[in-house]
């Protein structure tokens, strides 16, 4: 794998650690919710949903503090790349069944989000940006790339909040108002 | 010195984001807050459930129409009252006869003035003359103040909704009030939102 930028390097740490976490604490806060959105994929036997909605938030928890660290740097990328890849096979798994109206268990919002093609859009998505951590980086980075990096990754993130703003209204919108042809 | 320029832009970048996001949940508040949107009813004269009175009058055309009687085809009967003089109801005919289209309802018109210019009304927007009723004795019975004025009758002759149309979103909340029962946007926000349709958004006021 080629060495990546030191500036896109940093990014995709303050992403990825800000991200998982955040979801690591917002599961945590409310584990039955979370216990409950697992269960609802249907893809795990009963009595299986507490143990992995607990392993679930220590490995967020535990991809948080090494990406934000830098401690055990590849090995937390790839817990990160994998866990991800996991969520959006189970979330396809479940479109493929028809199965739109279960909560993700992805979202901070209020209600939680149904499941559709967007969301494994999006994992797709930062999968792609936490996998540049998987690449070897060169030398130690300059004061310039800490401070590009770091505020690359706040405004990704901003961007992302922005994102998932404007899609929550705009599903409101459709649902609140039918359509005449 | 590069350095300090950079962090400011990077800075400024993340406040704009945050002034956008801010203002992105501000619209999101907004929108909750006018969601409810319906059809005024005026001073309370006409009551959901009643019965609608029952009028003959003369169509344009010279037949005799029963004004409020039940519809013989359709969901349901509406009468529109209209106005050639008011700008609104030039806008609002078209839109309640594509609606009455769409939504199975019998629209009928009713106006109170010269015949000549409601003769060109229908003309202008192609109402069939019989389907365009110029009475006064209508709107007094139904104590119209405002026009363009809606009341909407149920196959059993009961008036399921009314209210000043200004919109195609006023006409859809009659069908909702139909449908859900509520009467009124404030028995809309006491008793939760209505069962039977996935668009909380249409409540008659009043």
């Amino acid at each position: 794998m080629p060495p990546v930028d030191h500036t896109l390097f940093l990014a995709a740490r303050v992403v990825g650690a800000v991200l998982f976490g955040m979801s690591a604490w917002h599961h945590a806060r409310d584990l039955a919710g979370f216990r409950a959105a697992i269960e609802g994929y249907r893809l795990l036997p009963g009595g299986a949903f507490g143990v992995v909605a607990l392993a679930i938030i220590a490995a967020e928890a535990c991809i948080a503090v090494s990406l934000a660290s830098g401690l055990l740097l590849y090995m937390g990328a790839l817990v990160a790349v994998c866990l991800l890849a996991l969520f959006a096979v189970a979330i396809a798994i479940n479109l493929l069944r028809g199965r739109t109206d279960i909560d993700c268990g992805c979202s901070w919002a209020r209600g939680g989000t149904r499941l559709g093609w967007g969301l494994v859009l999006r994992n797709g998505l930062i999968i792609t940006l936490l996998a540049t951590l998987l690449a070897p980086v060169q030398g130690s980075p300059g004061a310039l790339q800490v401070i590009d990096g770091i505020g690359a990754g706040l405004a990704v993130l901003l961007g992302y909040h922005i994102a998932g703003e404007f899609l929550s209204l705009a599903r409101r919108s459709k649902e609140g108002r039918r359509v005449e042809s | 010195m590069l350095l300090v320029s950079q962090g400011l832009l990077w800075a400024v970048v993340i406040l704009l984001g945050i002034v956008v996001l801010l203002l992105a949940r501000q619209i999101g508040v907004l929108h909750e807050r006018i969601a409810p949107i319906g059809a005024l009813a005026m001073g309370g004269e006409l009551r959901q459930g009643a019965p609608a009175q029952q009028i003959i009058a003369s169509a344009l055309s010279g037949e005799t129409v029963k004004v409020g009687a039940p519809p013989t085809h359709g969901r349901a009967a509406m009468l529109l009252f209209v106005a050639p003089a008011c700008p609104v109801c030039k806008t609002i005919i078209p839109v309640a006869v594509r609606f009455a289209q769409i939504e199975d309802v019998e629209l009928l018109l009713v106006g109170d003035g010269d015949p000549h210019q409601y003769r060109k009304l229908a003309d202008q927007f192609g109402i069939a003359p019989s389907r365009f009723v110029n009475s006064a004795e209508v709107g007094m019975a139904y104590k119209v103040g405002k026009v363009p004025y809606a009341v909407l009758i149920d196959q059993a002759g009961l008036i399921s909704a009314h209210g000043l149309v200004n919109t195609l979103e006023h006409l859809e909340s009659l069908i909702i009030s139909q449908e859900t029962g509520l009467s009124s946007i404030q028995q809309f926000l006491t008793d939760g939102a209505p069962q039977k349709r996935n668009a909380p958004s249409d409540a008659v006021s009043g």
